[in-house]
């Protein structure tokens, strides 16, 4: 479905790109920036999933941490967080963990997919489900972040 | 005397500013006032962080009084949504649902708005459930009639009898001008071809389109189940045929991609609006692409609003901004200069001797 698309390039924010994050020069993985594809917001838990792809390989969800609202959460969390609004200005935070992060400087090809239910359009049991990706090719900062 | 129709601008006709941070909210009722509206339209959503809690609070109300004096707009409409699939493992119960709508009922009489719009996805028990508050809070409760939906079919008649049951004036219409197409919109045409329609295959769509509203559309009826009728409404208005022409000229997705999206417009003659008129609470005049010299290049702005003025409504037509969605994979959107054209188009027409 192409309608309702638009607004998918906002999937990774290609302000920020790829950057490495840690703790006391320990690099402890590395992380971009995610808007909620869309003119309004939405509860997370309308999130049915969330893929990460670098390099053509699937990032195992386990090991992906989603900030949001000053919290850490889990991808597998996304059901039960109804009261979780992700509004729409505000950029989340996806980290992946991986020991010693991306070397910086290097360019890589980040793939993200998201299903997202739209929770108004009920037609008795037939919900809208979007099915939106975004594609960036991004060079990992040379300045690492601090642990959130 | 006669009636003076008045002009407002949703919010929502800004939000690619909105992203961009161009505009913040103030900048967004800013540029409204610019554009000559003294109406305002909201998606609290959209445009207040952690809502709904920031318009529980006096401070956020003062703020957006303080801003409604100084822009001299009034609010208009807000529009809710009623997320009743929020739950991963179920719809809201009726209760829930009735419970959100007064939510949202008195969040808009918080900020002082005349009505609530609602979409054709709230189910009528919601509606009916809701109709005591809404008259406690004075807000009343529009009904969105969007394209392919219209006045005047069996669809209606199903509210029409709930308003008559509940005897209440608190419930009614509010007409999206999206059903008042003469055709296609040309940014809607133009983005199809981006991603690679054929000229053979749009002609097809557009003539086919040209033929419903010459001919008139056969109109959707009213059924629980709004994705059936919604199908059974597009074959009755010739999709299975067009889908089998498209078919054996060998077209590619995004020739059959443009004759769905084809089906997301309608006619509906303007006389509907005047014989509604006493069940009408509010009007979104959608506007897709109006061009330097204030016209409309899809919706029929001069009749439509001559309907209304015949009809002697006082109520809002408020900008709802929508060609966006047609270009920002690819092009740049301007919200400020569509919607300060489409003000002076309703301007034109509103004044018109």
């Amino acid at each position: 479905m192409a309608q309702f698309q638009s607004y998918n390039k906002l999937l990774i924010s290609a302000e920020e790109g790829i950057e490495n994050y840690g703790l006391n020069g320990k690099i402890l993985g590395w992380q971009f920036r995610c808007q909620y594809p869309s003119y309004r917001g939405t509860y997370l838990s309308c999130i049915h999933s969330m893929e990460v792809y670098l390099d053509g390989e699937r990032v195992p969800d386990g090991d992906i941490l989603f900030y949001l609202n000053g919290k850490e959460f889990l991808l597998s969390e996304f059901p039960d967080l109804y009261k979780e609004y992700w509004f729409i200005l505000d950029k989340a935070v996806v980290r992946v963990q991986k020991d010693g992060g991306l070397p910086a400087g290097s360019s890589h090809r980040l793939l993200v997919k998201m299903k997202h239910l739209i929770p108004y359009t009920g037609y008795f049991g037939n919900y809208l489900v979007l099915d939106g990706s975004n594609e960036k090719m991004l060079t990992v900062a040379e300045k690492e972040e601090a642990v959130l | 005397m006669s009636a003076q129709i008045k002009r407002s601008v949703s919010l929502y006709s800004y939000q690619d500013e909105y992203y961009s941070g161009k505009l913040d909210l103030e900048g967004c009722l800013a540029e409204t006032a610019k554009a000559g509206a003294t109406g305002v339209e909201l998606l609290a959503e959209e445009m207040i962080r952690q809502f709904p809690n920031p318009i529980l609070t006096e401070e956020f109300q003062e703020q957006w009084k303080g801003w409604m004096a100084k822009y001299g707009l009034t609010p208009t409409c807000y529009d809710a949504f009623l997320e009743n699939r929020i739950f991963d493992n179920r719809t809201l119960s009726l209760g829930e649902q009735v419970e959100m709508m007064e939510r949202d009922l008195k969040l808009a009489s918080l900020l002082g708005f005349q009505s609530l719009r609602t979409l054709v996805s709230t189910p009528m028990d919601v509606i009916e459930g809701s109709l005591a508050y809404a008259e406690k809070v004075g807000v009343k409760i529009g009904l969105e009639v969007h394209a392919p939906f219209s006045l005047n079919s069996t669809w209606a008649d199903g509210y029409m009898e709930l308003i008559r049951r509940s005897g209440s004036r608190y419930f009614g219409f509010i007409p999206d001008m999206g059903i008042f197409c003469r055709r296609v919109p040309d940014v809607v045409t133009d983005k199809w071809r981006r991603m690679g329609a054929r000229e053979d295959c749009i002609a097809v769509v557009d003539d086919a389109y040209c033929g419903r509203v010459e001919k008139g559309f056969v109109k959707i009826r009213y059924d629980l189940n709004l994705g059936k009728a919604n199908m059974e409404y597009r074959n009755a208005n010739g999709l299975a045929v067009l889908t089998e022409q498209l078919q054996k000229m060998n077209a590619g997705p995004a020739d059959f991609g443009y004759l769905n999206s084809s089906y997301t417009y309608s006619w509906s003659d303007p006389q509907d609006i005047i014989d509604n008129i006493d069940h009408i609470v509010h009007c979104h005049a959608k506007c897709y692409n109006t061009t330097a010299d204030y016209r409309e290049t899809a919706v029929a702005i001069p009749e439509v609003v001559a309907a209304y003025r015949k009809a002697g409504y006082d109520g809002y037509l408020s900008t709802e901004y929508e060609g966006g969605e047609s270009l920002r994979d690819a092009l740049p959107v301007d919200g400020i200069e569509q919607v300060r054209r489409h003000q002076e188009a309703l301007r034109r027409a509103i004044e018109v001797q």
